[in-house]
């Protein structure tokens, strides 16, 4: 009788390690497929926007994509490291899933107006973290034109302040949640990084 | 700790049932992980600003004329008192706004304060009370009077700029204010009041939300090219800000009622149709102050209109230098106006309609948005009567429609319609064009009972729920003039932050209007108020034009159709000459004309300031890449001419003495506001993945498995687990 219920109970036991095996692996692969996701859809997007580059029209990374890239952004960061980063158009949450996006407002990239980029913490903008007033980013657009812009403000504002992002002169603005290195997704932070044209190289095609 | 509990467990391991240790184990290594994960929580949590607080951020920006770094930063609130007086008169108010600047600190002070006013203000006036003197702003490109400010900051002068930065949100910025100073900022606006659900509302935001600067993150000033951090922050108790407000209100007709939904008002009479209105006890402005009044009905449309010659700030100096008047200074004396035409009389009579809802299935509507539409779409049907025809179409890379045209709404019609969305879900692209065509073309031409008498007085509403995620927005624009036909486009926002501008444009050009749905428990509350709203069109198809053929520039330049509860408002320009406006358009169906001739109102100054900027909020929202310089031109001439504030023009004020000696620093400083009750327009994009908790978790149960493997090894063993049945079997129990 003993037996018995000490086989049960090995046996219930033996389930329970490979549930928590079996949970444990699925969950991990689950939250892995999110980066995974973040990081190898930038080299499609990186095809789609060469394509965009050769003849200034937006391309969809993917056939049955909702978006496009619509920017560059490349980080140069004092340290010399580089990190580049591809922009989709509008900050739906489908959309950054797969890698920073651009809120859709009245504005024209590195033209005119108010250039609202938002990413997310844990994957493409955890960079942000470490960004600072004084650093350079600069941003691609279709027409292949480059701007130079330098962070001027960093500041954490509400989820609901979005009165910040209408501007009329050309100006950039990055937004990731906030805090950076909390476990749980939700928060009603956001850090919003500012930063003001200095420079623009006009790339203008050269015949080779 | 959990290896540390297995170990003790293997060197005792009788006592309980083996069954019951084991879950008793699960439990304890889950609630020191809950535990664990509870406090990174928590520890997070407690480092986060709270809201609410208002403050001003003193900064040391110079000294001895130079720029001092890394200068500890001292947040205060600043003890502001705002005072608010309006007259309003019939349906225009002309609102005068006193702020109290007091400097406590020992230093010269530069400060900014950022207020909300209604969307449709236009601040003309600044007036600046230093001391005994008295500074009237003057009004400039914006640039300019910006370099004139700080040009006033460095020569120890003081003075006020006061900036728009969005239609709605202006800035007041002041510098060089002397140790233990107050400075009184008037500003002055004139606005238009709305006539909605048969009722006058004035409204007056009183707070903004408040900005917070990230603790460890360094933030910077703007005001030059030298980023200033900040590292030492210390924080002062704020101090609450005071309100006080009175509002005389000539109503130029009968009142019925009068109420103020969130504050406590005083309310004396003079006559039935003049009252004064006071806030109760000073107030801290943390809600909107909301004065609702109605008119007693009357039996016939009521119109009004009313009139004055030339502008309201005339002859002032820095209007007539300016290189942006040349081409627009008026060569004769105009008439400015405003006419209002008030059709709510009569019974309430429902118009049969035809209603088509348009859904976005894209991808970019994935998540929270789809099921805001589909409960949005759920609303819209169960409004609709048993007299109505209804399809729903969809679209994302193809479009897809519930029937081939309207179909009546019957029991069986409307469970395949709920059938049709429950299975709506959003992917693909956005192909907005032919889903336009479809609703506005096709449908119309596939319609068997096209022509007939009967579907020809049905009013054909098409309600676009989308999030406006596109690119080729003036295609659209341009789709939607040509299609439009008899159509009626009102456009539905959803999601977070969905695109205002193509919307708010779309329905503009659709004749209809737009309505923003932020959250899923508001869909049906803002669903129900646009159908209502729309239900019963009183005035359409409405012409303005003067009597004698002059010309007649009115803005807004399309006139919308009034619906039940509503009035036509708009206001004009015309030569300066006797001379009627003839307004015609069609009444309940029915043809429908009037002459109005607008009387001199005295009384009711300003109106060229309304004119003015129901203009510039006419061209701002008719701004494209390609004539966006000639809309800035446009813009600023018109600003500097009526004395406005505008996207491109500020008022500054300077003072004619400099008291700041050179040797002296000067702090700067920003004021935020209390936080408001429900003042936003959307919010900023979710970007926190599952991610880092997943992998946290997956790895938490990862060890836990492994941990309980570890600690019953020679259970997992066959023979070892054979051994350990033996060896129990052997333990007298």
């Amino acid at each position: 009788m003993n037996k018995s219920a000490n086989f049960t109970a090995t046996l219930k036991l033996k389930i329970c390690v490979l549930g928590l095996v079996l949970g444990g692996v699925a969950l991990i692969i689950s939250g892995g497929y999110m980066q995974a996701k973040a990081h190898f859809a930038q080299f499609l997007i990186e095809n789609a926007w060469q394509k965009t580059l050769n003849d200034s029209q937006f391309h969809k990374p993917w056939s049955w994509a909702d978006t496009y890239p619509v920017a560059k952004l490349r980080f140069e960061r004092q340290q010399g490291d580089r990190n580049d980063l591809y922009v989709l158009a509008g900050a739906s949450g489908r959309n950054l899933a797969f890698g920073p996006a651009a809120m859709l407002v009245d504005n024209e990239i590195n033209v005119w107006g108010n250039t609202v980029i938002a990413g997310h913490r844990d994957s493409h903008f955890s960079l942000l973290k470490y960004v600072k007033p004084g650093d350079t980013i600069a941003v691609e657009d279709a027409n292949a034109d480059e701007m130079t812009y330098r962070v001027v403000n960093t500041q954490i504002v509400h989820q609901s302040q979005i009165e910040f992002t209408n501007n009329d002169e050309v100006m950039l603005t990055l937004v990731t949640c906030y805090p950076f290195d909390r476990i749980s997704p939700n928060t009603e932070y956001r850090l919003v990084v500012t930063a003001l044209p200095v420079s623009s190289n006009r790339h203008y095609s050269i015949s080779a | 700790m959990d290896i540390a509990c297995s170990k003790e467990w293997q060197h005792h391991p009788k006592g309980l049932p083996l069954g019951a240790t084991w879950a008793k184990h699960i439990l304890v290594t889950f609630s020191v992980a809950v535990m664990l994960l509870s406090d990174a929580v928590m520890a997070m949590s407690a480092t986060e600003p709270t809201l609410g607080q208002s403050y001003i951020n003193y900064q040391l920006v110079e000294q001895s004329g130079k720029l001092v770094d890394g200068s500890p930063t001292q947040l205060v609130s600043l003890p502001t008192q705002t005072d608010v007086e309006m007259q309003v008169t019939g349906w225009v108010n002309r609102a005068r706004v006193k702020q109290t600047f007091v400097n406590h600190t020992e230093h010269w002070m530069r400060g900014q304060f950022q207020f909300p006013l209604p969307h449709d203000a236009a601040i003309d006036t600044l007036i600046m009370r230093v001391g005994e003197r008295k500074l009237v702003g003057v009004i400039k490109p914006k640039a300019q009077a910006k370099a004139m400010f700080e040009q006033a900051q460095k020569q120890g002068k003081t003075a006020t700029l006061t900036v728009q930065r969005r239609p709605n949100l202006f800035t007041n910025a002041f510098t060089n204010l002397a140790p233990g100073e107050t400075l009184h900022v008037e500003l002055v606006y004139q606005q238009r009041l709305q006539l909605r659900n048969g009722q006058f509302a004035l409204r007056f935001p009183t707070a903004i939300t408040p900005r917070y600067e990230a603790a460890k993150t360094s933030s910077a000033s703007r005001t030059d090219d030298a980023a200033l951090t900040t590292e030492n922050t210390s924080f002062v108790a704020a101090k609450q800000a005071n309100m006080t407000l009175n509002i005389t209100l000539n109503a130029q007709a009968d009142i019925s009622s009068i109420s103020a939904p969130y504050h406590d008002i005083e309310v004396s009479s003079k006559n039935s149709s003049e009252l004064n209105v006071a806030l109760k006890e000073a107030t801290r402005p943390e809600r909107d102050f909301v004065l609702n009044w109605q008119m007693r009905s009357a039996q016939q449309p009521v119109i009004a209109a009313f009139s004055q010659a030339g502008i309201t700030h005339r002859g002032l100096p820095s209007t007539k230098d300016n290189e942006f008047l040349q081409d627009s200074l008026p060569s004769a004396e105009q008439e400015y106006g405003l006419v209002m035409v008030n059709p709510s009389y009569g019974s309430e009579r429902r118009v049969r309609r035809e209603l088509i809802l348009v859904v976005d299935t894209s991808g970019s509507m994935h998540g929270e948005s789809i099921q805001q539409a589909k409960s949005a779409l759920i609303t819209a049907l169960a409004d609709l009567g048993s007299q109505d025809t209804f399809n729903i179409i969809a679209f994302d890379s193809h479009t897809r429609s519930f029937a081939p045209y309207a179909m009546p709404v019957t029991a069986r019609m409307l469970g395949k319609a709920q059938q049709f969305i429950r299975q709506l879900s959003a992917d693909g692209g956005t192909e907005m064009s032919a889903a336009l065509t479809e609703a506005l073309q096709h449908q119309v031409l596939a319609n068997p009972h096209q022509g007939n008498d009967a579907n020809k007085a049905q009013l054909r509403q098409v309600i676009f729920i989308t999030d406006g995620a596109v690119g080729n927005e003036q295609t659209l624009f341009n789709q939607i003039t040509e299609q439009l036909g008899d159509s009626r486009l009102f456009t539905v926002g959803i999601g977070a932050a969905p695109n205002g501008y193509f919307m708010e444009k779309a329905a503009r050009v659709g004749r209809g209007t737009y309505t923003y749905i932020g959250k899923v428990d508001e869909v049906e509350v803002k669903m129900q108020q646009l159908l209502s709203a729309i239900s019963t069109p009183r005035l359409t198809d409405i012409k303005i034009a003067t009597k004698s053929g002059q010309p007649l520039d009115v803005w807004p330049q399309r006139q919308r159709d009034v619906y039940q509860d509503q009035a036509l408002m708009f206001s004009y320009k015309k030569p300066l000459v006797a001379d009627s406006i003839v307004i015609s358009g069609l009444l309940d169906g029915q043809y429908w004309y009037t002459e109005v001739e607008p009387q001199r109102a005295s009384e009711m100054p300003g109106l060229d300031i309304v004119w003015a900027r129901e203009k510039i909020a006419g061209l701002m929202l008719a701004r494209r890449s390609d004539n966006r310089d000639a809309i800035k031109r446009e813009v600023t001439a018109l600003a500097l001419s009526h004395h406005i504030v505008s996207q491109y023009t500020s008022l500054v004020a300077i003072d004619d003495v400099a008291r700041r000696n050179q040797g002296q620093s000067l702090m700067q400083g920003q004021t935020a506001q209390n936080l408001p009750k429900g003042w936003q327009v959307g919010r900023l994009p979710q970007t926190a993945t599952m991610s880092p908790l997943l992998l946290f978790l997956g790895s938490v149960m990862l060890m836990l498995g492994g941990a309980l493997y570890v600690s019953y090894r020679h259970l997992f063993n066959i023979k070892g687990s054979k051994l350990a049945l033996e060896g129990s079997v052997t333990e007298p129990v």
